[in-house]
């Protein structure tokens, strides 16, 4: 029937059905009204008819759902202690499912969007003696493959994102100081070959890309917006990237590197004249470009693979001898497969690891409601008896369950939300890439929260209507009797108490390690006052200064910095205290053996001016400080720290001790001076690397031969003033664009510069504190959730017990014992675990802090506190017993 | 479904039987419900007593499987009256249940012996 009878016609039958009846009453011998009066008795309850043909056209459904729904909101709000114990605490397991997704939910779409014809993409690969070696090649190999194989529709090259200084742009609303960007060296094709177009403007054409004519440039969208505000004529403009003015002739793609950090595309041929450290293009042995091809129709991976082998083959001849086992692997699906297929492996590892997390959060509550159930037999018996089906009653103990999961699922995906933004901030991705609470992640949310009602509702509710309606109304106590006799402490059950009880011990211990070591940073910190030293430095190598205008520049402002007012001190400096010094290169010490592997014994070095120990404030411990006489040309010295010292002459002198790199084959330098231990704070665990300190006019003779990232003439400025830091900073600032407005100037204090290498071990404490908090909820539930089912269980016995005279304190125990020895188990356990990995991570760390007893301490009482409450707050259920109302339940 | 009338002689119908016997009557042609309910109750020598309640949400039940069908028409003393046919469906459920019900009868005869 698809058209459904209406209420009025079937009312209408059964009047005619009352009608037709009288009347062959009436025609038996019956008066008319006595007739009509025996036709209705005959029909009996006319309403139950109506009320049947209404059950069976509605779709009674929706009828239920609203009364179930209306219903279990009252339950709900009636037992308002449990249902925020619930509510947060699956919310807090679905949200952390829900950001992970998110996550994963965003690289997959950038992932996606990127490439066009996915399935002829594949990867060109680096091997040697044909195993998969490395991903890059080098520019000749990328040349040669390009213009010899006939597999491939187009071959596309990447190199590694470079970091530049982008000189002042002229007028408007841009700013006028230079300023730090990335960007990445392109083929010409980099658009093209993956089916995309330049947003405005046009790409590089080949002849740009082998650099014929003008240099140009094309701008990555997301820095077009941000940092042009999308402003079109920004076409034909000139860009000075290291101090090279560039041609803007293009902006990419908006797909085209969305997440990653390049500002800028230019052309392969630019590198060895932007960059004037190395000239990557000429070098066969660079291995520096990303290769990726898309197959020609009609031909297979394998089929490209034999003509690149054959090849190969071919360049080798023409190689030198120690290149001479290089080839190329050919791997479908673009450059980095591997990094793929990790990726999604590690995608799952996490989403099997959160959902444990969710699995554990469902079987509590499960519990919980098992427990609920146990109490509310009664309710659901006198219901059955009713006349209510199983299937009705089943419904509506679901109904409730979805509830509460959906109302914890949307709290989830909020927190979600914050936690993913937090993962955010953590991971530092670029421009681009960015989370959104999007309807992929909606919709995962909703059914996780429905799939884990469902599952941690279903086994109790269908537990709570087993019974017959005599034993329940009885008010007997065998329901489920039998299961809470087991008396052993490694059911599964208790598992779910102990496990998470540890684990919340280990994380909040990690998150206390944390808070600790910024703690320690901050409180004692470096044995010298960093509020009012100022760092300052430039990227002069990457603009374009040589060697002479770099030291006149350094030498000039350095005077000008000491006539400005509050400044009591300046030093130069190629590294900044707290923070790595030029390299980690191997040390030789006079008369030992030469050895150059990574197993040698390796230091630090930082190059510095005389005044440099005098401006930090912290005094020489032993022998002399560096002055203006150790120069270029004078007597070799250096100094070493105070753990250099004890590493290497632990019992002896140290000064007059010669050292040099084990690399350079330069003079041994003599030792004059023990310098302090200066905290290197940007690793989390406070190590002191052993340091030599070379003075500035003997840098670049220390250092020869040793590769390092800036020039061992360029030289930061470290500043000590006695007023206000900030003033001190513009006025140092102004000076310096006084002398060149195209320098790119970084000027911060110390202080601040501690605090951004404290950010991620901040976020790092926090997501553990939220982690382990999570935890302690799961593990809160499960205690609640096992005790409110004991107690249940066991309110006759409690009531004999107090009729039999047994005190408040005796009932406590009773209940309370079993709790407590699952309690102690977890805690204890969690201690193991945590003492294990810092025994681990010690031995992997040479530095590491730690656990410190306090610590301990203080998370094993918060966990013992917390969990004392949960099991407490049902346990009081058991001493309200009243003995009476129990004994006359029977 | 309880039986109605004081008379010791009625008997109360089993479940899921009012289905056949209504699917019966309507093999002699269209007929109302509440002539359904006469026909039950006099082919069954009145041992048979069918809950006029519980007729309607069966025959409305019925319908919905379309076994039977319904149209409004005028009975024979001139009243408007809602009256049933059996659909094609309907004739085969019935075959169906007439043999499964005479095998249930036999059997539970053949348990329960001669009469004693």
């Amino acid at each position: 029937m698809w058209w459904r009878r209406k209420q009025q016609d079937f009312n209408a039958e059964i009047e005619a059905h009352l009608r037709l009846e009288a009347d062959e009453l009436v025609s038996e011998g019956l008066t008319p009204s006595d007739a009509q009066a025996a036709a209705r008795r005959a029909f009996g309850n006319r309403m139950s008819a109506k009320e049947r043909f209404y059950e069976s056209t509605h779709w009674m459904l929706w009828d239920h759902l609203v009364r179930d729904v209306r219903f279990a909101a009252r339950v709900l709000t009636k037992d308002a202690r449990f249902s925020v114990l619930a509510t947060v605490g699956l919310s807090l397991g679905i949200g952390l499912s829900a950001a992970i997704f998110t996550l994963i939910n965003a690289v997959v779409q950038i992932e996606t969007a990127q490439v066009m014809d996915r399935d002829s993409n594949v990867g060109l690969n680096r091997s040697v003696k044909g195993l998969r070696e490395g991903m890059e090649l080098s520019y000749p190999d990328y040349r040669f493959y390009r213009d010899h194989a006939t597999s491939f529709r187009a071959v596309k090259a990447e190199s590694f994102r470079f970091g530049f200084v982008m000189g002042p742009l002229s007028g408007g609303k841009t700013g006028t100081e230079a300023e730090d960007v990335e960007g990445r060296f392109e083929s010409d094709n980099f658009l093209s070959a993956s089916g995309l177009k330049p947003a405005i403007g046009r790409s590089f054409s080949q002849e740009e890309e082998q650099l014929v004519g003008p240099p140009v440039v094309l701008l990555q969208f997301g820095f077009w917006k941000e940092r042009f505000a999308a402003d079109p004529a920004i076409l034909g403009k000139t860009v000075v990237l290291n101090a090279h003015p560039l041609t803007v002739i293009g902006v990419a793609d908006a797909r085209y590197g969305a997440g990653d950090k390049s500002g800028f595309y230019l052309p392969l041929a630019l590198q060895p004249s932007l960059l004037d450290q190395a000239d990557l293009l000429n070098e066969p042995e660079e291995h520096w470009l990303m290769v990726e091809a898309w197959l020609q129709p009609n031909v297979t991976t394998r089929q490209a693979q034999a003509e690149i082998d054959v090849l190969s083959s071919a360049l080798r001849r023409t190689k030198p001898a120690n290149l001479a086992d290089e080839g190329v692997f050919v791997s479908p699906g673009g450059v980095n497969p591997k990094k793929k297929r990790e990726l999604i492996a590690l995608a799952l590892a996490v989403i099997l690891a959160v959902s444990m997390i969710l699995l554990i959060a469902c079987s509590n509550l499960a519990n919980v409601l098992l427990a609920r159930a146990v109490a509310r037999r009664r309710e659901i018996g006198v219901r059955l008896s009713l006349g209510a089906s199983r299937a009705r009653v089943i419904c509506q103990l679901l109904t409730e369950n979805m509830l509460l999961a959906l109302g914890a699922g949307s709290l989830g995906l909020l927190f979600s939300r914050w936690l993913a933004k937090s993962l955010l901030v953590l991971l530092d991705p670029g421009p681009g890439f960015d989370v959104h609470l999007d309807h992929r992640v909606i919709l995962y949310g909703t059914v996780l929260s429905l799939a884990a009602g469902f599952s941690f509702g279903l086994a109790p509710a269908f537990a709570a209507t087993r019974m017959s309606l005599a034993q329940a109304l009885h008010a007997d106590g065998s329901f489920g009797a039998s299961r809470s006799k087991t008396k052993r402490i490694w059911s599964p059950r208790n598992g779910l108490v102990i496990v998470p009880l540890a684990v919340s011990l280990m994380l909040l211990m990690g998150a206390g390690l944390m808070v600790r070591c910024v703690q320690r940073i901050y409180l004692s910190g470096p044995a010298f006052d960093t509020s009012r030293l100022i760092r300052m430095w430039f990227r002069l190598n990457l603009q374009g200064y040589d060697e002479t205008r770099t030291r006149q520049f350094q030498e000039n402002l350095r005077e000008r910095i000491a006539a400005i007012p509050g400044v009591t001190s300046v030093a130069l400096a190629s590294a900044m205290p707290l923070s790595n010094g030029m390299g980690w290169f191997p040390l030789l010490t006079e008369g030992s053996a030469i050895t150059a592997g990574d197993s040698s014994p390796h230091a630090d070095y930082n190059i510095v001016s005389a005044g440099f120990f005098k401006t930090i404030g912290a005094a020489v411990v032993h022998g002399r400080a560096f002055t203006m006489s150790d120069r270029e040309g004078s007597p070799a010295v250096v100094m070493v720290n105070q753990v250099l010292a004890r590493t290497y002459w632990p019992n002896e002198e140290p000064i007059g001790k010669r050292v040099r790199l084990a690399t350079a084959a330069s003079t041994f330098f003599e030792i004059i001076g023990v310098a302090p231990d200066l905290e290197d704070a940007k690793r989390p665990f406070n190590t002191v690397r052993p340091t030599v300190y070379v003075p500035y006019g003997q840098g670049k003779l220390f250092l020869k031969g040793a590769r390092t990232d800036m020039p061992p003439y360029q030289m930061q400025f470290l500043i000590r003033t006695s007023g206000d830091p900030v003033r001190v900073k513009a006025a140092l600032r102004q000076e310096a664009l006084a002398r060149d407005g195209s320098l790119r100037v970084h000027v911060q204090t110390i202080g601040e510069m501690q605090e951004t290498m404290m950010g991620p071990l901040k976020m790092m404490s926090m997501l553990l504190s939220v982690l382990g908090a999570l935890a302690l909820v799961m593990a809160s539930i499960g205690i609640y959730a096992i005790m409110a089912y004991a107690v249940s269980q066991r309110t006759r016995e409690i009531g004999i017990r107090v009729a039999l005279g047994a005190q408040r304190p005796q009932i406590l125990a009773l209940v309370m014992h079993r709790t407590m020895t699952l309690i102690a188990c977890g805690i204890a356990f969690g201690l193991i675990g945590a003492l294990v990995l810092s025994r681990i991570l010690s031995s992997a760390l040479a530095d590491f802090g730690g656990l410190d007893s306090a610590t301990c301490v203080s998370v094993a009482l918060l966990l013992g506190v917390v969990a004392i409450l949960a099991s407490y707050m049902p346990a009081r259920k058991a001493l309200r017993v009243d003995p009476a109302h129990v004994l006359r339940c029977e | 479904m309880p039986t109605q009338g004081p008379s010791d002689e009625r008997i109360a119908l089993l479940q899921g039987t009012l289905d056949l016997l209504i699917l019966r009557t309507l093999i002699f042609g269209r007929q109302h419900g509440q002539g359904v309910a006469r026909a039950i109750r006099q082919q069954s020598e009145e041992v048979l007593l069918v809950d006029h309640g519980t007729l309607y949400p069966a025959l409305q039940r019925l319908e919905e499987k379309g076994w039977i069908e319904a149209e409004w028409g005028v009975s024979t003393n001139n009243r408007r009256a809602r009256f049933y046919k059996l659909t094609r469906s309907g004739r085969k459920q019935l075959t169906h249940e007439t043999s499964q019900w005479r095998r249930l009868a036999a059997a539970i005869g053949r348990v329960l012996g001669p009469e004693v």
